[in-house]
């Protein structure tokens, strides 16, 4: 990790205490991804930058410095548009994938 | 095809139902989102084909193709909603005293008939004179169902004793004769058995005297007379009888066949038939079986249909031979003599005579008979004939 992502990862984390001092909605501060998921046949996504794989089985989406994978079986994206997503199928597992 | 998205989604363009097949992905976007994609597709490499076009707009065609069965569609509602604003049917619910003719006649008065608009008939107003005109009727609703006027009424069904309002009238004799009995029950008889009376006369009068000590009238009380009385009166009949009658002979010729009305306007095939007719002047029994058309239970339209039955006939005159004509005279004679019997009239002498003429044949009786007798006439003077009741 050179020292640019370290001062990254600094600033992120002073943003996340930040926004945990003044009661501020975290994803808003820290530009993180917002996922919302209803049981296990339907997500939510908001707050992302795009996909980067789409397959029935998986979708990669990248997020602020992140990608998570989401995996499951007939995964279907209902809505796509710039403000957020919905994804439905059968989900088994959300994984984030930290950049190295 | 992960970068189309993307590249869709930074460009403001809605994707929904995205699906994976194998290579292709499957989604739907705007019409006007499509248009803009081209640019996105030459970027990322990707091809679109459209699948299926859902939407209004792309209706237009099939529309243009079918425009004949739109309008008419469009011209089957107009006229619909054009004749439901009028009223094709009537219906009297709830009347056992008053009968449909009376409430017909009731709404004729009143203007109201097939083919007026709703909105001419003031449903209250009616009501009010509905109840002022039938004194029997203790609520009534007039209301719509569709195009169905409904006349809805309750009767009183206690019937209240009649009151019987005494107006003070006299018996008088509606026909010259021999009176027979007479027994009064209320009132002062005027004649007796075996008097000769001429029509008009008083039999019974209404007025009753009441005297004071001394005899004299002081005062009539009025009453309304009424009495059992019998006359001896002579009755002529007079029967007549033509030589020549006329008999219906039905032809093979029958025609059955349907038609279509409305409002006025009749069609049918009837006058196709008349057209291959031998005999246009020919006569015909029509029977007609109509029925009106009904939409939902209640919207009747002035729409009917049915069967016509039209059978040719014509018209041979026979003639009686005297005997026949002398038996229809009797005949008629003997229904004549049995309607007297049964309003209690006793036939006591009979002379019969037959009389043939130009045209056939004439029956003449004079019948003697015994007959109840009286009509009740309002009392005019309240003094009459003082003298001679006193006597």
């Amino acid at each position: 990790m050179n020292k640019r992502d370290v001062f990254k990862q600094d600033i992120q984390s002073a943003g996340e205490r930040f926004a945990d001092a003044f009661s501020l909605p975290k994803d808003m501060v820290v530009n993180a991804t917002l996922f919302h998921m209803v049981g296990g046949s339907e997500l939510f996504v908001e707050n992302f930058k795009g996909i980067i794989s789409y397959t029935c089985h998986n979708i990669v989406i990248k997020g602020n410095h992140v990608k998570y994978c989401i995996s499951g079986d007939c995964l279907l994206i209902d809505h796509y548009s710039n403000e957020d997503m919905k994804i439905s199928g059968r989900i088994k597992e959300v994984k984030v994938i930290r950049e190295a | 095809m992960e970068r189309f998205f993307n590249m869709c989604r930074m460009h403001n363009i809605d994707l929904w139902g995205i699906k994976r097949e194998n290579d292709i992905c499957i989604c739907e976007a705007y019409a006007s989102d499509f248009l803009k994609m081209p640019p996105l597709l030459r970027k990322t490499g990707t091809r679109a084909n459209v699948v299926k076009k859902r939407g209004l707009p792309f209706y237009f065609p099939f529309f243009k193709k079918r425009i004949i069965f739109f309008v008419g569609v469009i011209l089957c509602l107009a006229m619909l909603n054009y004749a439901t604003r009028y009223v094709w049917a009537v219906e009297y619910v709830g009347n056992l005293q008053i009968s449909d003719d009376e409430l017909s006649d009731f709404l004729e008065q009143e203007g109201i008939h097939y083919g007026i608009k709703k909105e001419d008939i003031n449903c209250e107003e009616k009501e009010k004179k509905l109840r002022a005109m039938f004194q029997n009727v203790t609520w009534t609703s007039i209301y719509f169902e569709g195009t169905k006027l409904y006349i809805e009424v309750k009767e009183n069904e206690k019937s209240e004793p009649v009151e019987q309002i005494i107006t003070g009238t006299d018996i008088v004799a509606d026909e010259a004769g021999t009176i027979i009995s007479i027994v009064t029950r209320n009132g002062v008889p005027r004649v007796k058995a075996g008097d000769i009376v001429e029509k008009g006369q008083i039999l019974v009068s209404g007025g009753v005297p009441v005297y004071d000590e001394s005899q004299s009238i002081i005062n009539y009380q009025i009453y309304d007379a009424d009495a059992d009385i019998y006359i001896r009166t002579p009755i002529e009949y007079t029967c007549s009888i033509k030589s020549s009658y006329p008999v219906t002979h039905y032809t093979n010729n029958t025609v059955h066949t349907g038609f279509a009305q409305i409002l006025d306007h009749q069609f049918d095939l009837l006058f196709l038939y008349d057209f291959f007719q031998k005999e246009p002047s020919a006569l015909y029994e029509t029977v007609t079986e109509k029925k009106q058309v009904v939409l939902l239970d209640n919207i009747y339209l002035p729409i009917y249909y049915g069967e016509i039955d039209r059978k040719e006939y014509y018209i041979q005159y026979l003639t009686y031979t005297q005997e026949e004509m002398e038996q229809k005279l009797l005949d008629n004679l003997e229904k004549f003599i049995i309607g007297l019997e049964e309003k209690g009239v006793q036939i006591v002498e009979k002379n019969v005579k037959i009389v043939e003429n130009r045209n056939g044949m004439e029956l003449q009786s004079d019948l003697l008979v015994i007959k109840p007798t009286g009509i009740a006439v309002e009392i005019v003077t309240e003094n009459t004939d003082v003298e001679e009741i006193k006597e």
